[in-house]
């Protein structure tokens, strides 16, 4: 079997009890990783998927391969929100939600920076205590989280985990790393272009949708937008959400 | 990652005002292939939904057919995700899409060749070249155009990403749409109208511009503007 070995600057150094957030470790945490041929080529489908939510199901399946986790999720964090996305496990959804919610824990800070952080076991962390003990308490005692993060931008993080402590060593940090950073060009990429495709079709159902109420209520167009504003404010909800649901429907939110 | 040909063809298109970089790019694309001239266009699922830019009067033509007809390469190439390849429209075109081949071969059209526009299975839009005399494009000339649609697709990518913070599209992208609102509003008027869904409003006023012969945009500003209506029985006066 041919390996693919990545450039090896300095050896991984997790830890038993510290945290390490590797600054550039794009370049020097991918140190020792050994990855099939075979397996960089099932990366590549990545590129394939239909949309966000597949890419990073796509990604998750990868990295529990590659990192010998036992469950693992996502946090995206897009246009200044972060969510968590694609949770393999009930576990992992609660245990990133709580990051999200709170702002604390292993995955945040790599939300916004390259690197990686290796949690031996939770029950015993000291940086993050309030989250690791919740973590710990999901029966999550392992957790290694990567930054997923373009050479232009974060895109997110991913987190595996593992029920048993010190499940962990530096090849795995290694592999996900060389993983994270073709799952971040691929989710970086289907969220532009989704963006965009949305963008466009947003306008054009804003169109179809302001004439619908031009002939409902003998207005103009400028008019109609201004309804469609109104409804979307009142309701909280995107204008292009109601734009869709009026021309699906045909009829206005509350009949 | 982008291919080394199409960081060139991006070097060679990405240069002065931004705003100019689609056409640059149709430009250059029908310069370094052998075809008469080049169009982009957005389209979703609804179908053709505006042109960006095209290199002549011929290329517009052959945009303005596929949005007013609902058919034509560009369509079955967006439906299906693959290139459709017409080197000799006069000999295959007609069975498949009959209007739009009578309109565009009228428009001096004698080959089209259409790439869509994507990113893994998500698309956007539609890359159209076509040739004045009929031929077809070997296989370097195909890798060639393949990237540029991906070098349209990363343009369009790149003005978005510098759309002003708030605005949904980049002023560009968005007078696209924009100037086809009419199409889009009248769509929603006849559905009221003639009580039927968006799909079939579509149809019959592309119907109609069809019948009468004239431009989907001039009737569709009759409908906004009330001088056309569509009644219930698919009926309309005017």
């Amino acid at each position: 079997m041919t390996l693919i070995r990545t450039r090896s600057l300095r050896p991984p150094t997790p830890s038993a009890t510290n945290i390490e957030i590797a600054a550039e470790a794009s370049r020097a945490d991918l140190a020792d990783a050994e990855v099939s041929a075979a397996e960089v080529a099932r990366w590549a489908e990545l590129h394939e998927a239909t949309g966000v939510l597949e890419t990073v199901d796509r990604v998750l399946e990868d990295v529990l391969r590659v990192a010998r986790g036992e469950c693992a999720g996502v946090v995206l964090a897009h246009r200044g929100r972060s969510a968590s996305v694609g949770a393999t496990d009930p576990r992992v959804e609660q245990a990133n939600r709580l990051q999200v919610d709170c702002g604390e824990g292993p995955s945040m800070p790599l939300t916004k920076a390259h690197g990686s952080v290796l949690i031996p076991d939770t029950a015993a962390d000291q940086r993050w205590p309030g989250w690791s003990r919740q973590a710990a308490e999901l029966g999550l005692r392992s957790a290694l989280a990567v930054s997923l993060a373009t050479t232009e931008s974060a895109v997110g993080s991913l987190t595996v985990y593992a029920s048993a402590p010190n499940r962990f060593t530096g090849d795995d940090v290694a592999k996900a790393l060389l993983l994270a950073r073709h799952a971040a060009v691929a989710v970086a990429g289907v969220q532009e272009i989704t963006d965009l495709a949305r963008a466009v079709e947003s306008r054009h159902l804003i169109g179809q949708a302001q004439g619908l109420l031009m002939e409902r209520f003998a207005i103009d167009a400028d008019q109609a937008f201004a309804v469609l504003r109104r409804y979307s404010q009142d309701g909280n909800v995107k204008l292009r959400v109601i734009a869709a649901r009026l021309v699906a429907t045909r009829s206005l939110p509350d009949g | 990652m982008p291919s080394v040909r199409i960081r060139q063809i991006l070097a060679e298109v990405m240069v002065g005002d931004r705003h100019g970089f689609p056409a640059r790019l149709c430009l250059v694309c029908a310069e370094k292939l052998p075809v008469s001239g080049a169009g982009l266009a957005f389209m979703t699922s609804a179908g053709h939904i505006g042109t960006i830019t095209a290199t002549d009067g011929a290329a517009a033509e052959l945009e303005e057919l596929q949005q007013a007809l609902g058919e034509g390469p560009c369509v079955d190439a967006f439906r299906d995700g693959q290139p459709v390849l017409q080197p000799d429209l006069a000999a295959t075109g007609l069975s498949r899409w009959p209007g739009f081949t009578d309109g565009a071969l009228e428009a001096g059209v004698a080959a089209v060749f259409a790439f869509p526009l994507q990113v893994g299975a998500i698309r956007l839009g539609v890359l159209d070249l076509y040739r004045d005399s009929p031929g077809s494009l070997d296989q370097p000339q195909l890798a060639e155009a393949l990237a540029f649609t991906e070098a349209a697709t990363a343009i369009l990518l790149h003005l978005q990403g510098k759309a002003p913070p708030g605005q949904l599209l980049h002023p560009r992208l968005a007078e696209v749409v924009e100037s086809r609102r009419e199409i889009h509003q009248a769509t929603g008027m006849i559905t009221v109208q003639a009580a039927v869904d968006v799909a079939d409003a579509l149809l019959l006023l592309q119907a109609h511009a069809f019948g009468s012969e004239r431009p989907l945009l001039e009737v569709a500003k009759d409908v906004v503007a009330r001088r056309l209506r569509f009644g219930p029985a698919g009926d309309h006066d005017g």
